[in-house]
């Protein structure tokens, strides 16, 4: 039988069998105004409401209902994303960014383990790219202003001109324009080997409780979530950089139901991997 | 807003350990990349425009806050000093809490007038530093 998702006060308790939850609740471990969710539900619903658990006036009688609290509380499945055929692109665009950076515990307990790759990928897709060109654009606009004051200019450290000058400025603008045409082939090839990585780490470390599946998943609702924040000017790239560190942990020790210091040991060593061999790739670069 | 100390349920999200853990590691990442005398990437807002964007002069008040040189990181940007002040603080609250498996401290109502007097005070302390910035830099090199 599916198992039974529960949250009390937007908190994420975990999933577990009807007998577990009969128990907990008999025991007091759980209430019956706690929300509960399971496969195949249009929304949550009060735990007392379950047909396959002792009947409500059984419970109320462990713990009673409070009058205020309606029987059913309107909650959307989550992430939104994979209800846009129902409630529209936008508002699910909208939505799911909105679940997965206010509310990135809730969202991934709830998450679908095996729901596919398409839902995740073509979110990150419609957010990630335009957030991507929009970077490039940035970028070659700056090169446009810099390029030729590079050779004059004493604010550039030799090292700075090394790396803005390497190349021309026309071929830098051809660079970055083929980086704008096959910025969707880039970014789905980025969300397979990321999340390859990420899941590859967590067997290392024995945190891969679920599929290669749900590793992707959590991973492109992440990151094209937060790619909005690379719209803000200057400072979005080191915002949502951490941000993603953050939201990756919190998703992964939710997604494969395991405890915080595995999930913040595998992101961590993989954003240390990656910014050490960016470091050493620039250091090779400079002149000793 | 209601404030409570209270311990982690079993299976409960440990946001003190993720933060202290994604502090630290960036902490020591960037300076690393000071150590070996890395690139900074230059503000492409005030190379065009000549005017310091809003984060202009924070590589700066870092650099000054590792030297313990106090007066200027409060003057290359105030912001980025106290934000580096806040992470400090709440890195050492976490790991406390999270070694000695202390009661974590937890904001459990934030009414909507607070909300928006918290945001509005953000902005406004952004937009200040931001005018600041302009003020005290905009002919500094």
């Amino acid at each position: 039988m599916n198992k039974i998702f529960l949250n009390r006060n937007r908190q994420s308790l975990g999933q577990f069998t009807p007998e577990e939850v009969a128990a907990g609740l008999k025991s007091g471990k759980f209430n019956p105004t706690d929300l509960a969710w399971r496969e195949g539900m249009e929304a949550w619903q009060l735990l007392s409401s379950f047909d396959d658990l002792p009947p409500v006036e059984e419970l109320q009688e462990i713990m009673p209902l409070p009058d205020e609290i309606s029987p059913v509380i309107e909650e959307p499945m989550v992430p939104a994303w994979e209800r846009r055929a129902e409630i529209g692109i936008f508002r699910a665009l909208a939505q799911t960014v909105k679940q997965v950076m206010g509310n990135p515990a809730f969202t991934f307990a709830n998450l679908k383990r095996e729901g596919g790759i398409w839902s995740p990928l073509s979110f990150l897709l419609i957010l990630g790219v335009p957030a991507f060109i929009f970077t490039a654009l940035c970028t070659g606009l700056f090169q446009i202003a810099v390029m030729p004051l590079l050779s004059s200019n004493p604010i550039f450290t030799n090292n700075q001109k090394l790396i803005l000058g390497g190349n021309t400025l026309k071929e830098s603008m051809v660079m970055l324009a083929w980086q704008m045409v096959l910025s969707p082939v880039i970014y789905t090839v980025f969300a397979f080997i990321g999340s390859a990585l990420v899941h590859s780490l967590l067997l290392i470390m024995g945190g891969a409780k679920e599929s290669y599946e749900t590793t992707f998943r959590v991973f492109c609702y992440t990151v094209g979530a937060l790619s909005v924040l690379l719209f803000i000017p200057i400072c979005g790239g080191s915002i949502q950089s951490i941000w993603v560190l953050v939201v990756l942990c919190i998703g992964l020790k939710e997604a494969h139901r395991i405890d915080t210091g595995r999930a913040v040991l595998t992101v961590l060593s993989l954003a240390m991997l990656c910014v050490l061999y960016v470091m050493l790739s620039l250091h090779s670069l400079m002149p000793q | 807003m209601k404030f409570q100390f209270r311990h982690l349920r079993p299976s409960e999200t440990d946001y003190e350990l993720i933060g202290a853990g994604v502090l630290i590691t960036s902490g020591l990442l960037l300076l690393l990349w000071l150590k070996m005398a890395l690139p900074i990437p230059h503000c492409w807002f005030r190379a065009c425009t000549g005017i310091p964007c809003a984060t202009c002069g924070a590589t700066h008040s870092l650099a000054a806050l590792i030297n313990q040189n106090w007066i200027s990181a409060v003057q290359w940007n105030p912001l980025c000093f106290v934000a580096v002040i806040a992470a400090g603080v709440f890195t050492l609250y976490a790991m406390t809490v999270v070694i000695f498996r202390l009661p974590r401290l937890r904001i459990t109502a934030v009414d909507n007038t607070t909300a928006l007097v918290l945001r509005i005070l953000a902005v406004a302390i952004f937009l200040g530093n931001w005018i600041y910035l302009i003020a005290t830099q905009a002919h500094r090199p």
